[in-house]
């Protein structure tokens, strides 16, 4: 094995790890080491999969979910400095926001976490997030991709409000729109016209992913 | 029987008259729907931004147990930083900043949590978990003592009392800042974070210790350890970190034998047996969006673990009077064979239940929760 592929595999293997002083030193040594900072992206990328899948298979929990979440995010302030403009090249721009009435982030979070590992460029438009501001976001940032989330019964019908509000913009045909939280089903999904509804913040990842062709 | 009488006899897993009924949670959004379909406006949450119900709505609805709550904040005086017509801003008993909805319940907005480092627990914190202070139930030199014994034999005479506590978990999530970053700091500081789990439990033993001492009948501990996904921490770290703080809490109960009751959201069932290592012998609200099954729970468990909870809040939605007979029968005719079942919804009751509903789920628990139970 080669040096690079080594310190590639010891960034992907920290981020499974869990182990934040281990991604740390990795991405230093590879960044000495003159490997492109885009392959280090990958390799933080191929780590929070794995996390992923292992939170899939109940072998990791919530906690080493945002356990990884904090690894890649000092290992991408590491990289970030040295990335050049023209190898930024995002596999597509999503939109994330909570919707109006609701407080609650952690899901969205940890999507935004999950997708920006995976080289998506993530705009996150935070909580409490009015219909009018979805439907700028979207005018404006053109993303691929529009994610809503809720975790309240009673905020769950603003999904619905977003996307009528989308439809009448004539902007519905230009995103896919994929939805998310505690009470959300992938009924209610349906009956809203989502495109596309996350069972939990990793599947909602991987269906973005499959959007993608990833 | 009486409610103290019932509730006891459930939790010591034998068979009462009847099945307990206790909902605890109730949206303000809900309360403000019954109002309009006539329920009397005596009926209301305690304050505002606490959904518990006040004592006219446990009467109302024939509820068997009353918790009465200590102060266990740290007591910061509270500032205000921002009021708009249906949100605040504003630092709390906690010395938390947080967003927070008005005259809506729903979870906050951490801004600045009073504790970011270790050295914040120690330096804000520590101090002031004092079970000492003159202000505390626990200290000697509290005034009010009679009142206090009193207020328990008052409520007695119609309830099961219980003093009521937040678990150290929930209890760092108020000092982190909220569910994300107190994750985040135990996993980065496990070795600080079961001491700090540890250091609460001791004050919240030390405060319950005085309310045994006033007669209370047991103790209710309120402390989500998962989410519809699972629990948050492995069945190790909960083993490790966390259940030494849940059995420092019930020891004063297990020690006179006074039941325990765990309130825990989500997908718990991983944490069971460490949950009845710690000490519970009660668990609520056996959340079925979450997956977890009221029956099955009593199958595996429910030599050891009385259940409270498990009617599913999407059925009594749904206004179909059959389909919420059908539940209440369903899981009564299971759940409370043996005793050690007490009704109540799988979760916060939301607006989403008409009050003909939920009058007719609370009648259809009666009906139906008698013994002996008909399959």
């Amino acid at each position: 094995m080669s040096i690079q592929e080594d310190i590639l595999n010891r960034i992907r293997d920290s981020i499974v790890n869990l182990d934040i002083e281990g991604v740390k030193h990795a991405c230093k040594d590879a960044l000495g080491a003159g490997l492109e900072p885009y392959r280090l992206v990958q390799s933080l990328g191929s780590g929070m999969e794995i996390v992923g899948q292992k939170y899939e298979k109940q072998e990791y929990f919530l906690a080493d979910l945002m356990m990884a979440g904090e690894a890649t995010k000092e290992g991408m302030a590491i990289l970030k400095p040295h990335f050049k403009i023209e190898s930024l090249s995002p596999l597509a721009r999503v939109v994330l926001g909570t919707v109006r009435g609701d407080l609650h982030d952690i899901g969205k979070n940890i999507v935004r976490m999950f997708l920006e590992a995976a080289g998506f460029e993530v705009s996150d438009l935070g909580v409490d997030v009015s219909a009018d501001v979805f439907v700028d976001a979207v005018r404006d940032y053109k993303p691929h991709i529009l994610g809503m989330s809720a975790l309240l019964t009673t905020t769950m019908p603003e999904m619905r409000t977003v996307i009528e509000e989308i439809e009448r913009a004539r902007a519905r045909n230009k995103v896919k729109i994929i939805i998310g939280g505690a009470p959300v089903s992938s009924e209610y999904g349906k009956e809203i016209g989502a495109d596309g509804t996350g069972r939990d913040a990793v599947q909602g990842v991987n269906l973005c992913k499959t959007w993608m062709n990833r | 029987m009486n409610s103290r009488e019932r509730i006891r006899t459930i939790l010591n897993r034998q068979e009462p008259d009847r099945v307990g009924f206790q909902d605890t949670d109730f949206f303000s959004d809900t309360l403000e729907r019954w109002h309009g379909e006539g329920l009397p406006r005596s009926v209301d949450v305690l304050r505002p931004n606490w959904p518990w119900l006040n004592v006219p709505g446990l009467r109302y609805f024939g509820h068997d147990i009353y918790v009465t709550w200590p102060d266990i904040s740290l007591k910061y005086d509270a500032i205000d930083y921002e009021v708009a017509d249906n949100w605040s801003i504003a630092k709390d008993e906690f010395g938390t900043t947080k967003k927070s909805w008005t005259g809506k319940t729903a979870s906050p907005q951490f801004l600045d949590p009073v504790v970011k480092t270790p050295q914040d627990f120690e330096g804000r914190v520590e101090p002031l978990l004092d079970h000492l202070d003159i202000r505390r139930v626990s200290s000697a030199g509290y005034p009010f003592r009679q009142e206090l014994e009193q207020m328990v034999k008052r409520f007695q005479r119609e309830f099961f009392v219980t003093v009521g506590v937040v678990g150290p978990w929930e209890y760092s999530t108020y000092l982190c800042g909220g569910l994300a970053a107190t994750l985040v700091f135990v996993m980065k500081n496990q070795d600080f974070a079961s001491s700090m789990f540890m250091r609460i439990a001791d004050f919240l033993a030390k405060i319950c210790e005085s309310y045994i001492a006033a007669g209370a009948d047991g103790l209710w501990v309120f402390d989500d350890q998962g989410s519809q996904d699972g629990p948050f921490f492995s069945p190790r770290l909960y083993e490790r970190l966390l259940e030494p703080a849940h059995e420092k809490v019930c020891a004063p109960f297990v020690r006179r034998d006074l039941p325990r009751l765990l309130h825990s959201d989500g997908h718990i069932e991983p944490l069971i047996p460490h949950f009845i290592d710690a000490g519970f012998l009660a668990l609520h609200p056996v959340q079925n969006k979450a997956g977890m099954d009221v029956k099955k729970l009593k199958e595996r468990y429910g030599d050891e673990l009385a259940l409270i909870g498990g009617m599913d809040t999407r059925i009594l939605s749904s206004g179909d009077l059959d389909a919420i007979r059908n539940e209440v029968r369903s899981k009564i005719g299971v759940a409370a064979k043996g005793g050690g079942y007490i009704a109540a919804s799988d979760g916060p009751v939301p607006p989403t239940i008409s009050l003909d509903s939920y009058k007719f789920f609370v009648e259809a628990v009666k009906k139906y929760g008698a013994y002996p139970i008909r399959d």
